[in-house]
């Protein structure tokens, strides 16, 4: 029995489809109970729903033995996992963003809003310059037009937010799309259950 | 190791079959202070998991450390030499934990070869590593794998220090989509890109993955990386071991300590690793004893705990309730006389709520009663 956490929402639901087109599908997660855990006994798996940034912490601590997750979740907090495949699905671009007519001063230090600390910092140092972090939850747009901070680190879709708020990408630090993660521990037990499930989502998406 | 020891831990009784286990095979236990000085620690952070370390000033001044880690304190004491010492220990170390942020006390058991490691010496410790691991869990898994392999495919791949970094932390990922991206981007040749998304797969069978690895050898560092596998996989045979070994050749470490083999040891319902190790010449050197090589492993029971520290016995044999009304001769009769039976006890002046498996009596007056919950 594999067990896999997948992220709430439109990717989760994608991701299902791919998994029960390729053998693994459970008609529990066709019906519509308030059930937490799916599970179908005959094609040896077992799903369950989480937030998307926590799927890599269920992984992780063996609650789960393979997942779905964003690129930047696994850049934000450095899961210890195998990452083994790139779905090449919910794709999006990790940015810099700011007002349309921003100009930067690199005599102080640029005040950065952010959900994700970790790649900002990153970021900045790989390009030598000073930040201050303002770590937000949401709604990060809000920050620049209110002048809280100078500019944002966020995950850009299709930019249409930031165009409506007189905001523009500055810079594009790394595309994102969904990747397929195991725990280490349960890929040395389950490889071979592992790696027919890695080989088909493969074929699958290639198709 | 039951009968009389039952009022112990699993934990504890574990710790005493992996002594038991490496005194039978000639090791020593060696036993270190829970300090050092800081600046021992300070020029070999590197080694240390987590960068942080327990400081304080001791009375003459000194700053000092409570010890993160016990390899290296092996390491200072040995001599500079070929002859061979075996050691081993059980002791607490104190490290960063990245979950809560915070400092923790791990116990460790773990051995440490140092001096001439031929071909045997080595067999002998991966041996022990696959028994220390059955003694908790039967089916556990020592994953195998072999530095020379990784740092000799690097080899063909770039000299950049900062890429190879970038290509270690890759191969511990087993993500092969994003290697494949900064090959491209940094122009590395193809043949050996090609190699390293073969070897991260991992293969059915040690056999298979052996073989695997040998055709995609591409220099002899990755060659003699193989036949020294190959060649223990062969002796592990012998002892029926070679079951719960997984070669994989495409895990690799920090190559400023390790050089050779390394370990990694898996037990079901934990979800990291819970032992490791291997062949480390590279800090030996590092710390001037360029003559000593040296291979080892530790097994960590912070990881274990939930697994081990359980016990089948909760309490003592016998409750004896006695009150002011009880006869204290009666009393004191009454417990020598379970003490000479060797039955355990507590005398206590009410009956607890929770008394598990434990005959409870009652010492009334003259009376010695067994009361039925």
């Amino acid at each position: 029995m594999i067990s896999v956490a997948l992220p709430k929402g439109r990717l989760g639901n994608k991701v299902f489809d791919i998994f029960a087109k390729i053998g693994y599908d459970c008609d529990e997660m066709h019906s519509d109970s308030r059930q937490l855990v799916f599970t179908s006994e005959e094609n040896g798996i077992s799903y369950f729903l989480v937030k998307p940034s926590d799927v890599s912490i269920y992984v992780e601590h063996g609650a789960a033995d393979i997942g779905i997750v964003g690129k930047d979740i696994l850049l934000e907090y450095e899961p210890d996992v195998y990452e083994l495949l790139d779905l090449g699905i919910g794709k999006c671009r990790m940015c810099v963003a700011g007002k349309n007519d921003f100009s930067d001063n690199p005599d102080v230090a640029l005040r950065v809003a952010t959900k994700f600390v970790n790649i900002a910092k990153t970021y900045y140092k790989s390009i030598n310059r000073n930040i201050e972090i303002i770590k937000l939850n949401g709604s990060i747009e809000l920050a620049p037009i209110l002048d809280l901070s100078d500019v944002i680190v966020d995950i850009v879709e299709t930019g249409t937010t930031l165009k409506e708020n007189n905001l523009g990408v500055l810079t594009e630090i790394l595309p994102i799309s969904a990747r397929l993660i195991a725990n280490k521990a349960s890929y040395k037990f389950k490889t071979e259950e592992i790696n027919k499930i890695v080989t088909k989502f493969s074929e699958e998406l290639k198709k | 190791m039951s009968g009389n020891l039952s009022f112990l831990y699993n934990d504890e009784i574990t710790v005493l079959k992996l002594r038991k286990l490496y005194e039978d095979k000639g090791f020593k236990k060696f036993r270190m202070s829970k300090f050092e000085s800081y600046d021992f620690y300070a020029k070999n952070k590197d080694f240390l998991v987590g960068n942080r370390i327990i400081t304080f000033t001791d009375l003459n001044g000194k700053l000092m450390a409570l010890k993160p880690d016990v390899t290296l304190s092996i390491i200072k004491n040995a001599d500079n030499s070929a002859e061979r010492q075996k050691l081993y220990y059980t002791e607490n170390v104190y490290r960063e934990s990245k979950d809560i942020h915070e400092f923790k006390e791990i116990s460790q058991v773990g051995l440490e070869v140092l001096g001439d490691i031929d071909l045997f010496q080595t067999v002998e410790i991966i041996t022990l590593a696959v028994k220390s691991l059955h003694e908790l869990d039967e089916n556990a898994i020592l994953e195998i794998s072999h530095m020379g392999y990784t740092e000799g495919l690097l080899d063909c791949l770039t000299n950049d220090p900062h890429l190879r970094s970038e290509l270690h932390k890759l191969f511990k990922e087993k993500n092969s989509h994003d290697l494949i991206k900064l090959a491209e981007s940094h122009s590395l040749p193809k043949s050996p890109v090609n190699t390293a998304v073969d070897v991260m797969t991992c293969k059915n069978s040690n056999d298979e993955a052996i073989e695997n690895a040998l055709s995609n050898a591409l220099n002899s560092r990755m060659q003699d990386a193989v036949n020294e596998i190959r060649e223990i996989f062969e002796l592990l045979k012998k002892s029926g071991l070679d079951k719960h070994i997984r070669i994989d050749f495409s895990v690799t470490d920090d190559p400023g300590y390790y050089n050779g083999i390394l370990m990694h040891g898996y037990v079901h319902a934990i979800p990291r690793d819970v032992l490791s190790g291997g062949r480390y010449d590279s800090l030996t050197a590092k710390m001037g004893k360029d003559k000593t090589n040296a291979m080892g492993f530790a097994i960590y029971f912070d990881a274990l705990d939930r697994k081990l520290h359980t016990r089948n016995k909760t309490g003592t044999d016998a409750i004896v309730v006695y009150n002011e009304n009880s006869d204290i001769n009666t009393l004191a009769d009454f417990c020598n006389k379970l003490d000479s039976d060797g039955i355990s006890y507590t005398a206590v002046k009410a009956i607890p709520e929770n008394c598990g498996d434990s005959k409870v009596y009652c010492i009334e007056s003259t009376d010695v009663k067994e009361v039925v919950l």
